[in-house]
C-alpha cells in the first residue's frame, strides 16, 4: 500500500524534516505513526497524501511512484485516501453535513446515495443533530469528529488521520478510534499519526516511532512498550 | 469529471445566497462597466440616427447662370435625379419666398428686381443618407448652365464631422473603458475568489479536480455579469425614458429619437451578455491564477 526508500524532504532554510526514512505499509494495516513535535509525523503524512515531494527518495502508493504521478491525476489518487487533517480543514461556508458529503459530491454519487451515507456517518459521530449547523459554531472536539466523518465518507483504501483525537475528551477519543477500527475492519488500510501514549499503550497495533525526522523505531505496541 | 449543470447551478446559488454581498459586488462592478459602455453607445446610436434623420430632409438647390433655360435644366435634373421631385423655381418665386420667409423684415427687398436672385431647381431628397445626397449635388453641379448647388448642409456637415470625432473618441474611450473595468471587474472577483482560497484547497485535498472546482465559481461569475449586465440595460432603458422626453422638448429636431434608435434591443441584449461574459472571464481568469497556486 505505501512503501518508502530512502525518504528525505527538506524545507528551504530549515534542516530536513525527514531523513532517509524507509518504510513499508501493507494493505489492511493498521499503524501508529509517533513522536514528539517536529519529529516528521505529519510531513510523512503529506509525502503519502501527494500534498508535497519527497526531496530524495522513492515513495510508492499503490504500487506507483509518486514523484511520476501527473498533477491532473493527483485528485485520483486522493481520492482513494481519507485525510483527517490536524486543523481540520472544514470549509467554513458550509454546513456540517455538506462539508462531510463533500468528498460524495467530487466523486459524482447520486444526491439521495449522498444523503443517506451523510446521515449515517454523522451518526456514528454523535452529530446527527449538527448537521445544518456551520463549523464555526462547533466546539473544537465537533469539528474534528466532522473532520473524522468526512474522511471516512467515502470509504478510502487508504486513511490518514493527524491527531485525530488531539481536541477529545476521553470517551469521545475512544468513539473516534472505534470508528478508525471499524474503517481498518472493512478492509481500509489506516495509518494514525499522534503523539497520544495512552492511545499506543491501549490499542496493540504497529507502531512508528520517528524522531528529529528519523525513523528509529517499527514495530508492535508491546516491543514500543518495552523500548525506553 | 462528469458534467454537472445541474449541481454546479445549485452550488454556486447556495454561495450566491449566503454570501449575498460579495455576490452584489461583483455584480454592481459589471453593472458600473456595462452602463458607461451601454451609455457610450446609446449616446453615438442617438447621434447617427439624428444625423440620418436631418439629412433626410435636405433639399438640393441648382442656382443657373444668367441666360440659361429654366425648363431644360429642370429636365436635365430630373433625368439626373430621377424618381424624385424636381421643380423649377423662376427668380420672381425665388424672390416672393424669400420676402415670405424674412416675415416682417421682408419690407426690405422693396424695390428688389428679380434678376438679383437667379433663376433655380429644386431637388427634394427626402430619406436620402447625407453621403448620397453630396453625390447627387456632385452629379447635379455638371448639368449645363448650373452655376452652382447649394444643398444648406453645413451645419449638418459640421455635425458629421463631429459625430465622426465623437465615433473615434468613442472607440478610444471604449477601449480605455474596457481596460479599466476588465481590471475593476477582475480585482473584484479576484479579491472574492482569493477570500475563498481555503474552500479552493480544501477541495483538492478531497480529491476534487480543477473543472470540479472552478465550475461553481464560472456559474457565480456568469450569474454575476449577468445580474449586473441585466440591470445596467434596465437603467440605461429608464435614463431614456427621463431624458430623452426632455430633450425632445428642448429641441423640437429631436423628435424622431425613440429608444430603437439609442438602445434597440439587440444592443441591450449584448450589453446583458457582455455583462455576463465579462463575469465569466475574470472568474476564470481568477480561478485559474487561485488553482495555479493551490497546485
Amino acid at each position: 500500500m505505501i512503501q518508502l526508500f530512502h525518504v528525505t524532504k527538506e524545507y528551504p532554510g530549515d534542516g530536513p524534516a525527514l531523513q532517509d526514512v524507509s518504510l513499508a505499509v501493507e494493505r489492511g494495516e493498521f499503524v501508529f505513526l509517533t513522536g514528539a513535535s517536529g519529529a516528521g509525523k505529519s510531513t510523512l503524512l503529506k509525502l503519502v497524501f501527494c500534498d508535497e515531494p519527497a526531496t530524495s527518495g522513492q515513495l510508492l502508493l499503490f504500487g506507483k511512484n509518486v514523484a511520476k504521478i501527473k498533477p491532473s491525476a493527483v485528485p485520483y489518487v486522493r481520492r482513494n485516501i481519507g485525510v483527517v487533517f490536524q486543523d481540520f480543514k472544514l470549509l467554513a461556508g458550509r454546513t456540517v453535513a455538506e462539508n462531510v458529503a463533500l468528498p460524495l459530491e467530487v466523486r459524482g454519487l447520486a444526491q439521495r446515495e449522498i444523503a443517506r451515507k451523510v446521515k449515517t456517518l454523522l451518526r456514528s459521530v454523535g452529530l446527527e443533530h449538527r448537521g445544518d449547523k456551520f463549523p464555526p459554531s462547533l466546539s473544537g472536539g465537533e469539528q474534528q469528529r466532522v473532520a473524522v466523518a468526512r474522511a471516512l465518507a467515502p470509504d478510502p483504501a487508504l486513511l490518514l488521520a493527524d491527531e485525530p483525537t488531539g481536541n477529545l475528551d476521553p470517551e469521545r477519543t475512544l468513539e473516534v478510534m472505534e470508528l478508525l477500527h471499524g474503517a481498518n475492519a472493512r478492509g481500509t488500510t489506516v495509518v494514525v499519526a499522534t503523539h497520544d501514549r495512552s492511545l499506543l499503550e491501549r490499542y496493540k497495533r504497529r507502531v512508528v516511532v520517528l524522531d528529529r525526522g528519523r525513523l528509529v523505531s517499527d514495530g508492535d505496541s508491546v516491543r514500543r512498550a518495552a523500548l525506553p | 469529471m462528469p458534467f454537472r449543470p445541474v449541481y454546479f447551478t445549485r452550488r454556486a446559488l447556495a454561495t450566491m445566497s449566503r454570501g449575498p454581498y460579495v455576490a452584489l459586488v461583483g455584480a454592481a462592478t459589471v453593472f458600473v462597466a456595462v452602463f458607461a459602455t451601454g451609455l457610450l453607445a446609446g449616446a453615438l446610436g442617438g447621434a447617427e440616427r439624428l444625423l440620418a434623420v436631418w439629412a433626410g430632409e435636405v433639399r438640393i438647390s441648382l442656382y443657373l447662370a444668367p441666360g440659361t433655360d429654366l425648363a431644360a435644366a429642370r429636365d436635365a435634373a430630373a433625368r439626373v435625379a430621377e424618381g424624385r421631385v424636381v421643380e423649377a423655381v423662376p427668380s420672381a418665386v425665388a424672390l416672393a419666398r424669400l420676402a415670405e420667409a424674412l416675415g416682417d423684415k421682408g419690407r426690405v427687398l422693396d424695390g428688389v428686381g428679380p434678376g438679383v436672385v437667379p433663376d433655380a431647381v429644386e431637388v427634394a431628397t427626402p430619406g436620402l443618407s447625407l453621403e448620397a445626397a453630396r453625390a447627387l449635388a456632385a452629379r447635379l453641379r455638371r448639368i449645363p448652365g448650373v452655376a452652382d448647388v447649394d444643398y444648406g448642409t453645413a451645419w449638418l456637415e459640421a455635425l458629421e464631422r463631429l459625430v465622426a470625432g465623437a465615433r473615434l473618441a468613442a472607440v478610444a474611450l471604449f477601449a480605455a473603458l474596457a481596460l479599466a473595468t476588465s481590471v475593476l471587474v477582475s480585482n473584484t472577483l479576484r479579491l472574492a475568489v482569493f477570500a475563498r482560497r481555503d474552500e479552493i484547497e480544501i477541495m483538492k485535498l478531497v480529491g476534487a479536480t480543477d473543472a470540479f472546482v472552478a465550475a461553481p465559481f464560472l456559474i457565480e461569475g456568469t450569474l454575476q455579469g449577468l445580474l449586473g449586465g441585466t440591470l445596467a440595460a434596465l437603467a440605461l432603458v429608464a435614463l431614456h425614458g427621463a431624458l430623452v422626453p426632455r430633450l425632445q422638448a428642448a429641441v423640437p429636431l429631436t423628435a424622431a429619437l425613440s429608444l430603437s434608435d439609442t438602445l434597440p434591443p439587440v444592443l441591450l441584449a449584448a450589453l446583458a451578455l457582455g455583462g455576463a461574459a465579462v463575469g465569466l472571464l475574470g472568474s476564470a481568469l481568477s480561478v485559474a491564477r487561485t488553482l495555479r497556486r493551490a497546485s
